[in-house]
């Protein structure tokens, strides 16, 4: 099976600075579950940004469903990146439009309007516990409620590929434990999902595959809980993970 | 009802001066559209007909008799000169009546011996000119007088094209100044919106789908400097109107602007929204064009 994303030798350099990603290599199975752990400034939001299409390699390849995002033409990348959700680090949620709007977005800027962005989009903030701050906007609305906003606005258009970063770090425990969730029932539904986080405590306890950056490098592939596929150095995307057959 | 758009405009500055800038241009650009209508209309009032007639005065001799005999040769000899279409007397009541605010009563009385007037319609494109009437007549005593209107229309009509011109111009200015303001305070914009505009590409928004909302956004700026301005332009034409119609020349031709002049001021304001609209696209999709 082909991978989802594949990265072969990338580096990437902020304008002229040091490259703080180095010799990046690695490939995701579609309904994969990944996190991407590593200390502060390793560059896990720096990768996820190569991969949510941010930013392009300074070297090496990047390749997303099989495409060269180097040579992607620019006119195909929004079809591209709406397979593509993101929780990003501080949210970037759009602070002049409510709840409702923010989480509507995606499916706005597809030309959808109307009876059935309400009824999904509603269905879906209710889902995530934030049936009584449709119209509330974001700034109104608690770190952990924002999140959630920031999540729903992630899934709302059923992308192949969810990532995020760091998207338990501003919530207690039980609300991290319920965001966890979210993302396994999405993973089940055949979502590739990708988690930068620091919490390793969460880390240990689902056992998915993990993929460690230390200062820019891949060092450590592989399962968290398997150390037989770390010591074979086994490549992240053919640690088994649970396959699962993508529904529509 | 319009939904709010996805971009948050409020603080930008742009929108409180841009209308304002436009108001200008649009305040200009009608004077001088309604200017252009004006002068466009007495170009025309003055080029029709007399431009291509010369009127002929035969000073009486005090002799009836011979001044028959004078016109008549003159009439003749008229229709064999090649570049005239026509010629034919005036009655001298006629003469009487359009030289009345200038002579009065005394057009009525005797004592002054008005000449004998006839009128000539002549082809320009064929070349002739007064002297060459002139020359016809050369041996008459007293001295016939040809008047060419046709000479000093043209070059009445030459500084009222001139002038036209200068309005176009102007036109042509507010139009580009326009532009200008909104190419520069849309770029503005973009910057201010940076973040707005890179959380729009991640969740998949095309380049069309931003630069729609700043085109809106653009055209209402427009809209509204349009409207102030077109409030401030017609009182200012309606007062120039009422100052000119209460001269009462009655030498001067009509100087009302005509309906599809009227129209034509007021199709500055789609015009101008067009305008902003148009150029706020293509600013954004010039500059989205060189992000990734
Ligand atoms: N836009 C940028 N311009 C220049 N340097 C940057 C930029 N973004 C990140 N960096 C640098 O790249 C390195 C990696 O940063 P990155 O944000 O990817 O780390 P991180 O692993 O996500 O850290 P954290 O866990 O604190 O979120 C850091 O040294 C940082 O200073
Ligand atoms: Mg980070």
């Amino acid at each position: 099976m082909s991978k989802i994303v594949q990265f072969e030798n990338v580096g990437l350099r902020y304008g002229l600075g040091p490259e703080i990603l180095q010799d990046i290599s690695f490939g995701l199975e579609p309904s994969s579950f990944h996190f991407l752990i590593g200390p502060s400034g390793a560059g896990k939001s720096s990768l996820l940004k190569l991969m949510y299409l941010a930013h392009r390699p300074t070297r090496g390849k990047v390749s997303l469903f099989d495409r060269n995002i180097s040579t992607l033409p620019r006119k195909d990348l929004p079809s591209v990146r709406r397979r593509i959700g993101v929780v990003f680090q501080e949210f970037r949620l759009l602070n002049h439009l409510s709840a409702f709007d923010n989480v509507a977005l995606p499916l706005r800027v597809t030309g959808l309007r109307g009876a059935e962005i309400k009824r999904h989009v509603e269905e879906l903030l209710s889902w995530v516990g934030l049936k009584d701050h449709l119209d509330s906007r974001p700034p109104t609305l608690s770190g952990g409620q924002q999140q959630r906003v920031a999540i729903a606005r992630a899934v709302i258009a059923r992308p192949q590929i969810l990532y995020a970063d760091e998207p338990t770090g501003n919530v207690d425990d039980r609300i991290a434990a319920r965001i966890m969730h979210l993302f396994e029932e999405l993973n089940k539904l055949g979502t590739t999902v990708v988690i930068a986080t620091h919490n390793k405590a969460m880390v240990r306890e689902t056992g998915h595959a993990v993929m460690s950056l230390e200062k820019g490098r891949l060092s450590l592939q592989g399962n968290a809980v398997s150390d037989a596929s770390q010591k074979k150095g086994i490549e992240v995307g053919k640690v088994p993970t649970r396959q699962r057959k993508p529904t529509v | 009802m319009l939904r709010q758009s996805d971009i948050y405009f409020g603080q930008d500055e742009s929108g409180r001066f841009l209308p304002w800038l436009i108001a200008f241009m649009v305040y200009l650009a009608a004077l001088s559209i309604a200017g252009l209508f004006i002068l466009n209309g007495l170009t025309q009032q003055f080029g029709a007909g007399i431009e291509n007639s010369m009127t002929i005065q035969i000073p009486v001799t005090g002799s009836p008799s011979r001044d028959i005999a004078r016109r008549t040769e003159v009439l003749q000899k008229l229709q064999r000169t090649s570049g005239v279409i026509s010629s034919a007397h005036i009655p001298v009541k006629r003469v009487a009546e359009l030289l009345r605010p200038w002579l009065g009563e005394a057009t009525q009385s005797d004592q002054l011996p008005l000449p004998q007037v006839i009128d000539v319609a002549v082809d320009r494109t064929r070349g002739i000119r007064s002297d060459d009437i002139h020359r016809l007549f050369e041996d008459f005593r007293p001295p016939i007088v040809v008047d060419d209107h046709g000479e000093w229309l043209s070059d009445m009509v030459n500084a009222l094209r001139s002038a036209e011109i200068v309005a176009i111009s102007i036109v042509v200015l507010t139009g580009l100044a326009t532009v200008g303001t909104v190419i520069f305070s849309t770029r503005a914009g973009l910057g201010l919106q940076k973040d707005t505009i890179a959380v729009l590409h991640f969740i998949g928004a095309k380049d069309d789908y931003i630069a729609r909302q700043f085109a809106m956004r653009a055209a209402w700026l427009g809209l509204k400097g349009g409207i102030g301005g077109l409030a401030v332009a017609l009182p200012t034409l309606a007062a120039l109107r009422f100052a000119i119609g209460d001269l009462n020349f009655g030498l001067l031709p009509d100087l009302n602007l005509s309906s599809s002049g009227w129209i034509s001021v007021a199709l500055i304001l789609p015009c101008v929204a067009i305008i902003a609209h148009l150029t706020a696209r293509s600013t954004v999709l010039g500059s989205l064009s060189e992000m990734f």
